[in-house]
């Protein structure tokens, strides 16, 4: 049954993924597209993307999902740097 | 994580959007609703939206990607691909922002560069970029579908 946007923003904020959560979720999903294409994440990255061989559907995802990966360590990291600048 | 509690607002009303849309457009939706939240927390942390859900008794479905970034307090789509499956999970029609089209099929610029549509015999089309345009477009093809195999049978 269709939630209410107040009760969406109820059932988002109940929830409890960590940082490291999602880190570890995008990471396997990295893992899947290596996999099925025999090629490392990083070199797919160089290779692929920006060039027309990226206009195919799983690549386009492969690449959201690589650059989502690392904004979000970098923000993990930001974050420690700073509790730690703190402490 | 992002640092702003007001960039995760952002990206929580835009993907409230999106359910709003999918929820109202499509009634054949198994467990969208109890998984969609998790998918949004994910983007909320990410910047990163994933969806794929069966939309159809037919068995079609909707595969849909957001990048998200920020610009002067406001939330921007830095990537998007919109797809539609069949029950085979083969695309049948995909929107995307790539910027390596610049004309259609026939030759016409872009109306919208770089948005562009592959359609369902895999030519380039114009597209407005809008997610709401895409899903229009998802239902039309379905509901012509379910028309024609009602008259065949």
């Amino acid at each position: 049954m269709k939630m209410s946007k107040k009760k969406f923003i109820q059932e988002i904020s109940n929830r409890g993924l960590s940082t490291d959560m999602a880190i570890a979720k995008l990471s396997r999903q990295l893992h899947e597209y290596e996999e099925k294409y025999n090629l490392r994440s990083e070199i797919f990255y160089k290779l692929i993307v920006g060039t027309p061989a990226e206009d195919t559907p799983d690549f386009i995802a492969w690449a959201m999902c690589y650059r989502s990966y690392f904004r979000t360590l970098q923000s993990k990291f930001s974050i420690e740097e700073l509790a730690a600048g703190v402490a | 994580m992002l640092h702003n509690s007001h960039q995760q607002r952002l990206i929580i009303n835009r993907c409230w959007l999106i359910y709003d849309l999918i929820t109202e457009k499509f009634r054949h939706l198994y467990e969208f609703h109890i998984e969609f939240p998790a998918l949004v927390e994910l983007a909320s942390i990410s910047c990163y939206l994933q969806i794929l859900e069966e939309i159809s008794p037919e068995g079609y479905f909707l595969h849909i990607h957001e990048e998200y970034d920020f610009g002067e307090h406001r939330l921007q789509l830095k990537g998007y691909s919109y797809n539609l499956l069949d029950k085979s999970k083969h695309n049948i029609i995909r929107a995307d922002s790539l910027p390596h089209h610049r004309v259609d099929y026939k030759g016409h610029e872009l109306s919208h560069f770089p948005d562009h549509l592959h359609d369902e015999k895999g030519r380039i089309c114009s597209f407005t970029g809008k997610i709401e345009d895409f899903v229009k477009r998802a239902s039309e093809i379905i509901k012509s579908e379910a028309q024609d195999s009602c008259t065949s049978s």
